[in-house]
């Protein structure tokens, strides 16, 4: 099998959407606090709703890249031709 | 070397001594302050008067009490006479009867666990003897009897206990110490039942033999499911209500075990309370889906005493990020109604609650209570709520077992000695 090289850069911008992902579903959690009028407890003990929530915003804008990466192939190559 | 069976005793007491600190518990079961640790010194001199299945079973839980012996045991039944006096030990003398007993041993206390018929005439004589006396419920066959069960403790000054051991079981108490704390409102409906699928009939090695084996089917000796069953049922329905019934209606009839008994096979009965509560109840023989259950209501919640939990009525709200996603999915996927049923079916609730008490118990409270009448003993320690509980009960009981057998309500009765 080929190995497959992830160079820093990209490790780096999966870092930054992996925790933009996260601090997106930290405010969500917030939010509902504050909409639901529940206990300021939940923001640490829902955390494990906050971190499937996290992998769950993560997953949506991969297929948000996917898609984006797609079009912008489809542009480029109707463009060349 | 450690002795297991004070090591199982130290942390029932330990366990019984947490929910027991509260003051608000202990004003309700000022029994509780008795069962404390033994301190070694004086065993107790105890006699067994009936020695058949629940006097044999009693002896097991003295059995592991140290403070105690077994000096003599006293049956009128050759076979349940040996089995009381292998389980005493070696030491035990051998009576037939109750009053040359008495006569002969020096005893501190004695345990009756005869059939109920023979409960007042026993009891009395005890007390009479200057002895105390730990006797089975239920307390005695009429109303009259446990009345003077009541007068000759009074006279004497001795301890009467009345055996109702879930006045002993931690998980009761538990639930009585969360009602009391309003968990689930102020009580305003008990529902309890006994369902058993037995015949209650004994072997028998000889057809004369009948009436005294058999003893619970007939009713020169018996009152049937409610001495039996009831009565302990009707005691936790009065110590939670903190009250004892206005009146009683009943209904009881032989409808499957027609074999020649002449006690009721299913009874059903509703006490009224003061303040307007009811107590419903109904055991029966024929059937035992639904085992035996006490159903406490309130209009903050619901518990079973036997099962040991409790469903709050108003569950409390899931967290907020489960409210919002849950709002959320219902905006994307739910369908709008443009019409709909105008009637939702009030069907019971199938959460799972919450446990009342965690942990699996050993006994059902008669070791506890075997513990606490040998502190009391050996203290001189009366505790006139436990006479009350159980004469309380005595007299409930008996009054649903006379409204069944005259068909009439019966209220409860005036000018007791209690």
């Amino acid at each position: 099998m080929k190995p497959t090289i992830i160079s820093p850069e990209t490790k780096k911008n999966e870092l930054i959407a992996i925790s933009l992902c996260f601090i997106a579903a930290l405010i969500f959690n917030i939010v509902s606090i504050i909409i639901f009028d529940t206990s300021w407890i939940e923001l640490f003990s829902q955390i494990h709703i906050v971190l499937i929530l996290t992998f769950v915003f993560y997953f949506v804008l991969l297929v948000l890249r996917g898609l984006t990466w797609l079009i912008l192939k489809l542009v480029r190559k109707k463009q060349t031709n | 070397m450690n002795d297991p069976n004070n090591n199982s005793r130290r942390d029932f007491l330990k366990t019984f001594s947490l929910i027991s600190g509260s003051t608000l518990l202990l004003s309700q079961m000022p029994w509780l302050r008795d069962l404390h640790a033994q301190e070694p010194g004086r065993r107790i001199k105890l006699g067994i008067i009936g020695s058949g299945s629940r006097g044999n079973l009693l002896q097991m839980y003295l059995k592991d009490i140290p403070e105690c012996e077994m000096s003599c045991v006293c049956d009128n039944y050759q076979p349940n006479l040996e089995a009381g006096l292998a389980i005493a030990g070696a030491q035990a003398k051998a009576y037939v009867n109750h009053l040359e007993m008495l006569g002969k041993e020096q005893l501190d206390a004695v345990i009756v666990a005869t059939p109920l018929h023979e409960h007042a005439h026993i009891v009395i004589d005890c007390l009479n003897a200057g002895v105390h006396v730990f006797c089975e419920k239920s307390m005695a066959k009429t109303i009259e009897e446990s009345d003077n069960m009541i007068k000759a403790q009074q006279k004497s000054g001795k301890i009467l206990l009345i055996g109702h051991q879930r006045m002993f079981n931690v998980k009761y108490q538990r639930a009585l110490q969360l009602i009391r704390e309003d968990k689930i409102g102020p009580v305003t409906h008990i529902r309890a039942y006994w369902h058993r699928n037995n015949n209650w009939r004994r072997e028998i090695p000889s057809p004369e033999l009948d009436r005294k084996i058999n003893w619970r089917l007939y009713r020169d000796y018996s009152c049937g499911l409610m001495t039996e069953l009831a009565s302990h049922q009707i005691q936790v329905a009065n110590q939670i209500l903190g009250e004892v019934p206005l009146c009683v209606w009943g209904s009881g009839s032989t409808n499957y075990w027609k074999d020649g008994r002449e006690v009721e096979d299913n009874v059903s009965l509703v006490y009224k309370y003061p303040g307007g509560t009811h107590l419903v109840y109904d055991s029966v023989n024929s059937n035992k889906h639904y085992g035996l259950e006490e159903q406490i209501m309130g209009p903050k919640g619901t518990m079973e005493l036997e099962g040991g939990q409790m469903w709050p009525e108003i569950m409390p709200p899931a967290p907020g990020i489960l409210q919002l996603i849950n709002q959320i999915e219902h905006k994307i996927f739910d369908v709008i109604p443009i019409g709909g049923a105008s009637w939702i079916p009030d069907s019971a609730a199938t959460d799972k609650g919450e446990y009342i008490w965690n942990e699996v118990l050993e006994s059902d409270g008669t070791k506890m209570e075997m513990e606490a009448f040998v502190s009391m003993v050996r203290e001189n320690r009366f505790v006139p709520e436990l006479l009350r509980q159980g004469f309380y009960a005595s007299v409930a009981t008996l009054m649903g077992y006379e409204s069944i057998q005259k068909n009439q309500i019966v209220n409860w009765p005036e000018n007791l000695s209690l």
